[in-house]
């Protein structure tokens, strides 16, 4: 059975302007599933329903077989923002998700500096996040979401502000993080490579609907120079065309 | 800009005042010279009854601050958790502070009598809109994804209060602190004149009585030095307490 399954889930806003339809999708334990879209298609709403942030007008959504109905301490959550608490150390917004549930330890401490030092940032635990730069927030944010050791990381759009460089070396960094755990992740972008690299399945979504599916066969672990290979490329192309589809159908008819 | 030349501004000003006192007819019991007033001044402060007054009226600014800013900072806090109570009381808070809380002083006497409590209470009232206001807005504005972070994570109100929305919205409450820390003093002044025995304001009307407008001067002075010490203490209280935010405080992390 799947881990997470989403089963025609629809949203509609008060508004009555609805944002998701039909939305239909299964993810196995441990892979790594993406969903593209333009903004604005519903990519992080559909995301906020799994989180359990929001409720579905209609459908559900199931995580090891329990249907989600508020937010679960097993999910970890990484936003657009690092999203930090500026007046709280490093050490201390890793820890955010420990402290709101009960009284530190000391080994809740070394786990949060090993989990720190996973991502390259143990010297920093006592620093505060406006002496960091947005690579090193994002990765912290990634840190604290890890701190609970959870099987599912919602991601939505956590590079989308960082620089090339600075968002290949946290996508390596992530890959291997979620390889090493087992982690599920659902993963949100608007970047076409970002997906494919992370990816073992990308969703296209647009105007609330999936429109397309792709499977990435790319063997993993993933050197950094997959991103230069034919293969790679030809995914890249395949996916924005059919992005491009639907770009042009919609124009043609709204309907 | 080098600040010697702010006092050299003092001191040409001074100077002036001093030769218009001794060149122009009018009586120094209406314009007194600078030399007088730092006499009077030197007189009350070394030989000891001023400060009597000094200690009053910084004691009633002091305890007018804290039961004014304590009270509109919980009912702030009230008032932003509960939308109930924030639609049911915000058209008589507002009311209420539009009646001027000087006006009420004569009341406050009949009530409390003449002396400390009258003016303590006033102050207070004149204290506790700033940080009400302040707090309020303070802890509303805490951006979406903060407080869905502190959703996912499964956070209760309280601890969302205390962890999320207070700290965010100091550097907003401390604004308030600010505003307070200069309408007490106003506060304190005015309500001794209404109902001091002693403080700075008793003074100022008990100088008038007597036409020593020297002693007047000495007691504004020390009524600015009051005011620019509690300030101070309350820039550097809010440099410390911010210490970590950045700049601008209210999009922080964005």
């Amino acid at each position: 059975m799947a881990f997470i399954k989403i089963d025609n889930v629809g949203f509609e806003y008060k508004t009555k302007v609805r944002v998701l339809n039909d939305i239909d999708w299964n993810i196995q334990r441990g892979e790594f599933h993406s969903l593209i879209g333009r903004s604005g298609c519903g990519k992080t709403t559909l995301l906020k329903i799994i989180a359990g942030l929001l409720v579905p007008t209609n459908g559900n959504v199931a995580i090891d077989g329990a249907q989600v109905l508020k937010p679960s301490f097993k999910t970890g959550f990484v936003f657009q923002t690092p999203n930090l608490l500026e007046w709280l150390p490093i050490i201390d917004n890793v820890l955010l998700p420990i402290t709101i549930r009960e009284n530190k330890t000391q080994e809740h401490v070394e786990f949060a500096l090993e989990t720190l030092e996973t991502v390259g940032l143990k010297d920093h635990s006592n620093r505060y996040p406006t002496e960091l730069s947005g690579g090193q927030q994002s990765r912290v944010a990634i840190a604290r979401a890890l701190i609970t050791q959870p099987l599912l990381l919602l991601m939505d759009e956590p590079f989308a502000a960082l620089d090339a460089m600075t968002r290949e070396e946290l996508q390596i960094d992530l890959l291997k993080l979620c390889s090493k755990r087992g982690t599920t992740v659902l993963f949100i972008t608007h970047d076409i490579s970002e997906a494919v690299y992370l990816s073992d399945k990308i969703a296209v979504m647009d105007e609330g609907f999936i429109q397309n599916r792709f499977s990435i066969n790319i063997s993993k672990p993933r050197e950094n120079k997959v991103r230069y290979e034919p293969q790679f490329n030809d995914l890249c192309s395949a996916i924005y065309r059919s992005m491009k589809t639907i770009l042009i159908k919609s124009r043609v008819d709204p309907q | 800009m080098n600040k010697t030349y702010s006092y050299l501004l003092l001191l040409l000003f001074l100077i002036t005042w001093e030769l218009f006192c001794n060149y122009s007819d009018v009586s120094s019991l209406v314009i007194p010279a600078p030399t007088a007033v730092g006499v009077v001044l030197w007189d009350g402060l070394s030989q000891g009854y001023l400060w009597i007054h000094i200690w009053a009226t910084s004691f009633e600014m002091a305890l007018g601050l804290l039961i004014g800013c304590s009270v509109g900072f919980l009912s702030g806090l009230l008032l932003g958790e509960s939308k109930f109570l924030r639609d049911l009381l915000w058209p008589y808070v507002l009311a209420s502070q539009v009646i001027p809380k000087l006006a009420l002083g004569p009341l406050f006497i009949v009530w409390f009598g003449f002396g400390m409590t009258s003016t303590v209470i006033i102050t207070a009232l004149i204290c506790f809109f700033p940080l009400l206001e302040n707090t309020l807005t303070g802890i509303q504005h805490v951006p979406t994804e903060k407080r869905e972070l502190f959703r996912m994570l499964g956070a209760t109100r309280l601890q969302t209060l205390i962890k999320l929305k207070i700290p965010h919205g100091l550097s907003t409450i401390l604004a308030g602190v600010r505003v307070s820390v200069v309408l007490a003093l106003v506060g304190a002044v005015v309500g001794e004149f209404l109902s001091g025995k002693t403080g700075l304001g008793a003074t100022i009307i008990a100088a008038q009585g007597m036409m020593d407008s020297a002693l007047m001067f000495a007691v504004f002075i020390i009524i600015t030095a009051i005011g620019l010490i509690f300030y101070q203490l309350t820039t550097m209280a809010e440099r410390f307490l911010l210490r970590r935010h950045s700049k601008g405080g209210q999009d922080a992390g964005i």
